[in-house]
């Protein structure tokens, strides 16, 4: 199966009902979209663990989030990976009352499970369980969010996997040439932008877990969406509280970040290799959560990178035959965020396809969108807005996503008119200030022998070896 | 846990998750069917007088539907050397119709003429290899780009897909494999009808316009999947694995033949197998059954049945040797292995399931607690049951090596596992587990409607029953430990065995000189 987009935006896309509507040939008008998400009963424990509940009795199914504010940005800088281990390790490395095997058996012999991740400023764990055996699976859950041991043997596993997985990292050339640009544009030394090694890895001790995750893992920093067959709030709470009631609240670090500015200046980077393709990526400026110019961007990302009839689909694949993947997207961060237009090509020809991408960013700049683009581009975002929410339990975990980021002014609720709202000035302004390529970061993974132009012809070439 | 088998699996309903109550079947017309056995969803079957087969179920929560329209026309029906045909089809399914991507058909249709007679006459110039005359390839080349530009002032291009992103589309896209290709897109409920009329126009009026630049997107396609040491080493186990039968084929096709395709072969291919006859339409979502079928008349009545031509597949003989094969990449060790399977109908693939899942799912498999968390010889270490669904495939496994230990400690690891099964039968408890995630797997997979059409789509379509899965588990019930065993003799040998290394692309060398990888 295809899929065109290979990087998933930011956050949230939203809101309501929409007069915006397109009619195929031949067709009488369509109705609107008549819908408001639910917002969800929303519950805040005495110590402070705040509860989204939305409940659905149509599956005897119930699934529920523990959503922590740490990230992979907190790790300490000689300790890169510390925030992944902690978090596999809930899971993998036993708690005071189950051992890691004890959960396996457990979980898997019932058909539940128990899975998350860390991510740059979240940490997520997510619990899927039949509802015969809730009792069980979330004794489990709780138990691995309160009291992992982090058994020895089993992160000695752990690190082992990590090791090989580096040894690894640039068997695929798409996942090496995102984590390999971000390193650059944010810098090395950028939590944005690191990546973990051997040594950061190896250094890691069964101590830093246990501090890791003494200092993060408080009721007060952490919020619960739970989702599907329960009787009442009422009865959920009771059980929550049965589960969390004794978990004590505490002080939480908060994230310490360098300071960062923005590349100024075209850059070049090239990794010369020997594939089929020559995958390109260029990283412009975006904006940080919360900020107005999210809604001019998101639109003008769309129109020109946002599917097949976006301009570059258009221009470099339809009409060039140049490309399968071409697309742009906005990426926040709470602090940062950036932008980038990414394209696989062949060697042979990629100067054509990065100079139609570099000419269609510039050309975003110069020339206003015409109504009907405009209006296409409203559209496109503003209709599918009601897919943000597809089972009852993606809905509660927006919401509690909106808390969690501290997502304002009715972020969910408001998007789709301020959509609605922008006028072409709006997005020439936010083009002008976030589209211009005179300081873009341009990285290429390819083959430079078959290159039909050199790389030199866009900006000064920093050549990088892979490690 | 992974899901069971690659057959998609959907379930046992318990609760009133569909509206569709005993009060519907009145308003539905004479013709459709509603399941009313507790044990299944309450889907509504239907099937045109063409032969389109509809299978719609009600579900509510947000106001969307989602559609899966899906062929029984995969790779292994694309003619002998011209691999990739069903592929570049199912791209051109997105290029409109003579009223969709075109502002006027008449006039650009005398240009799409003379397109295709310059292209094929570049494609023989093309296949005289080094013969070919250099000033002719160049006259022809421009002669096509500059009729192309010519077709772009009639051409809308990218019309269909901005018409589905205003109507607020979500997941539109398809996907083709061996054995079948499928069509989905997922709308806002009240939009139900601007699909049925998008969708019947997009199969019965097709146009193959900018034919030669898709022909270019998906060679491009098949470059990018070239620099994935995945695709490599599959593409090496199938073609290797198999001797006659098409699975041996990528679904991507062959890059020579690729170069050899035209819009005449794609032309030919929608008209033997894209008629309503050979194709099954699922509806989930917040939509009325019996609206559905009248607008699925309204829309789809005209549609011709196609010809259906009978596959002219040659059956894969047995295997009497065992295939060890070395690929060189520049990427880090790994294997594939191969074993041919019976196939969906034969009474031995319950076990088989029932064999891979005990091998290889989750963290109480065999696999991970010996050869991830035991001997830590693996990374990880994954299987299959099967690789696809219309013919016997193969049960597949994947692992990696964890390092310092080498691809030959891993494979000898792997065959202790198999052969130790093959000796002491899974406990019944191991089999329990199995059952038990199935079931699970099943309900969870309700949840989603996209999921659900596709699931409907599929089996109706290809193996013939939207309630295969219930069946299959029936089937897997029956399964006792001692058939497990039974079948990992039957099947797991070396004779039946191919196997695929990939090996860090520095050693090619002094392998070749010492006649051997090491």
């Amino acid at each position: 199966m295809k899929t065109l987009k290979t990087l998933a935006a930011g956050l949230l896309m939203l809101t309501t009902t929409s007069p915006l509507f397109a009619v195929p040939p031949g067709l009488a008008a369509t109705p609107g979209i008549d819908f408001k998400p639910p917002r969800g009963e929303r519950f805040t424990l005495e110590n402070g663990l705040v509860v989204y509940l939305m409940k659905d009795n149509t599956l005897p199914v119930i699934h529920i989030s523990a959503m922590v504010k740490l990230g992979a940005i907190q790790d300490p800088p000689l300790k890169i990976g510390l925030g992944n281990l902690t978090v596999g390790m809930l899971k993998n490395g036993g708690t005071k009352s189950y051992t890691a095997e004890a959960i396996d058996e457990e979980l898997e012999f019932r058909g539940a499970s128990i899975s998350g991740g860390i991510y740059r400023e979240e940490t997520r764990l997510t619990m899927t369980t039949l509802k015969k055996d809730l009792p069980k699976v979330l004794d489990i859950f709780a138990e691995e969010l309160r009291a992992p041991v982090f058994n020895e043997e089993k992160l000695r596993l752990a690190k082992d996997e990590q090791l090989e997985l580096i040894r690894r990292r640039n068997d695929k050339p798409t996942g090496q040439l995102f984590r390999e640009s971000l390193r650059k544009y944010f810098g090395e030394n950028h939590p944005y932008g690191w990546r973990s090694e051997a040594a950061t890895i190896s250094a890691v001790t069964r101590e830093d877990l246990l501090a890791h995750h003494a200092a993060y893992f408080k009721p007060n920093n952490t919020i619960l969406a739970v989702s599907g067959d329960f009787a009442s709030a009422q009865e959920m709470l009771a059980l929550l509280n049965e589960k969390f009631g004794s978990w004590e609240k505490g002080t939480v670090p908060p994230p310490a970040l360098p300071p960062f500015e923005h590349p100024k200046g075209r850059q070049v980077y090239l990794i010369d290799k020997d594939l089929s393709q020559a995958f390109i990526i260029i990283l412009q400026k975006g904006m940080p959560n919360n900020s107005p110019d999210e809604y001019p961007m998101t639109l003008l990302s769309e129109v020109l990178g946002g599917g097949i009839q976006s301009r570059l689909m258009v221009e470099v694949r339809s009409k060039r035959g140049l490309a399968y993947t071409v697309e742009s997207n906005v990426i926040r961060y709470t602090t940062q965020g950036l932008t980038y237009t990414y394209c696989g090509t062949k060697p042979e020809t990629y100067s054509q396809a990065l100079t139609e991408i570099l000419a269609q960013l510039d050309r975003a700049v110069k020339e206003p969108l015409s109504d009907e683009e405009l209006k296409r581009g409203k559209s496109s975002i503003i209709n599918p807005f009601v897919f943000k929410f597809p089972t009852p339990f993606q809905l509660i975990s927006e919401r509690a996503s909106e808390e969690f980021y501290g997502l304002q002014g009715d972020y969910l609720d408001n998007y789709v008119s301020r959509i609605e709202k922008l006028s072409q000035d709006d997005l020439l302004a936010a083009a002008k200030k976030y589209y211009a390529t005179g300081d873009a970061v341009i990285f290429v993974i390819g083959n430079s022998k078959k290159f039909d132009k050199p790389l030199s012809e866009f900006g000064p070439v920093t050549e990088l070896k892979e490690d | 846990m992974k899901s069971l088998a690659l057959v998609p699996v959907l379930l046992l309903c318990c609760a009133p998750l569909y509206a569709a109550g005993g009060d519907k079947t009145e308003t539905l017309p004479k013709g459709a069917v509603i399941e009313t056995d507790p044990k299944y969803p309450p889907v509504v079957s239907y099937t045109l007088k063409n032969g389109l087969k509809l299978l719609i179920l009600k579900k509510t929560f947000v106001p969307t539907v989602s559609m899966t329209m899906t062929f029984k026309v995969g790779n292994i029906d694309s003619p002998q050397g011209k691999t990739g045909l069903a592929h570049l089809f199912e791209h051109m399914a997105f290029k409109g119709s003579k009223t969709m991507n075109t502002s006027n058909y008449a006039k650009e249709k005398v240009i799409l003429d003379k397109i295709e007679a310059v292209a094929k006459d570049l494609i023989a110039e093309e296949a005289l290899g080094e013969k070919a005359g250099a000033a002719r390839l160049e006259t022809l080349r421009k002669q096509l780009a500059d009729l192309e530009k010519e077709a772009d002032k009639y051409a809308v291009t990218g019309e269909l897909n901005r018409v589905y992103g205003e109507l607020g589309e979500k997941g539109l896209n398809a996907g083709t494999s061996n054995d079948y290709t499928t069509y989905m897109v997922s709308l806002p409920s009240n939009r139900l009808e601007a699909y049925m009329a998008i969708e019947s126009d997009r199969f019965k009026n097709a146009v193959l316009r900018e034919f030669y630049r898709e022909r270019s997107v998906v060679m491009e396609e098949r470059r990018m999947y070239e620099s994935d040491p995945s695709f490599i080493m599959n593409e090496a186990l199938f073609s290797n694995a198999f001797t006659a039968h098409p699975y041996r084929n990528p679904t991507t096709g062959w890059m020579d033949d690729l170069k050899r395709l035209s819009k005449t072969d794609a032309e030919e291919f929608f008209k033997n197998f894209y008629g309503p006859n050979n194709a099954t339409l699922a509806v989930v979502g917040d939509v009325d059954p019996a609206e559905v079928i009248r607008l699925a008349e309204k829309h789809f009545s005209g549609w011709r049945p196609g010809e259906l031509r009978p596959a002219n597949i040659t059956k894969e003989p047995p295997q009497f040797s065992e295939k060890r094969v070395n690929v060189f990449a520049k990427a880090q060790p790994t294997l594939r292995m191969g074993f041919h399977n019976p196939g969906m109908p034969s009474p031995d693939m319950p076990a088989i399931i029932m064999l891979s899942e005990v091998l290889s799912s989750g963290k109480t498999s065999r696999f991970y607690r010996n050869l991830v968390e035991g001997s830590k010889v693996a990374l990880g270490a994954n299987t299959s049951s099967l690789t696809a669904i219309r013919y016997p495939s193969l049960f597949y496994v994947s692992a990696s090596p964890k390092a310092p230990h080498t691809l030959e400690e891993l494979e000898t690891a792997i065959w202790a596992e198999i052969d130790r099964l093959k000796a002491e039968p899974p406990t019944a408890r191991e089999l329990e587990r199995v059952i038990n995630n199935y079931e699970a797997d099943m309900i969870k997979q309700l949840e989603g409607s996209a999921e659900l059409s596709g699931s409907l789509a599929n089996n109706q379509q290809i193996l013939g029953d939207w309630k295969f899965d219930w069946e299959l588990m029936a089937r897997m019930r029956e399964v006792k430990p001692e058939d497990v065993s039974n079948a990992a003799k039957k099947y797991l040998k070396r004779s039946n065995y191919t196997v695929v290394f990939l090996r860090p692309a520095e050693t090619a060398d002094l392998a070749a000189a010492k006649g051997e990888a090491k």
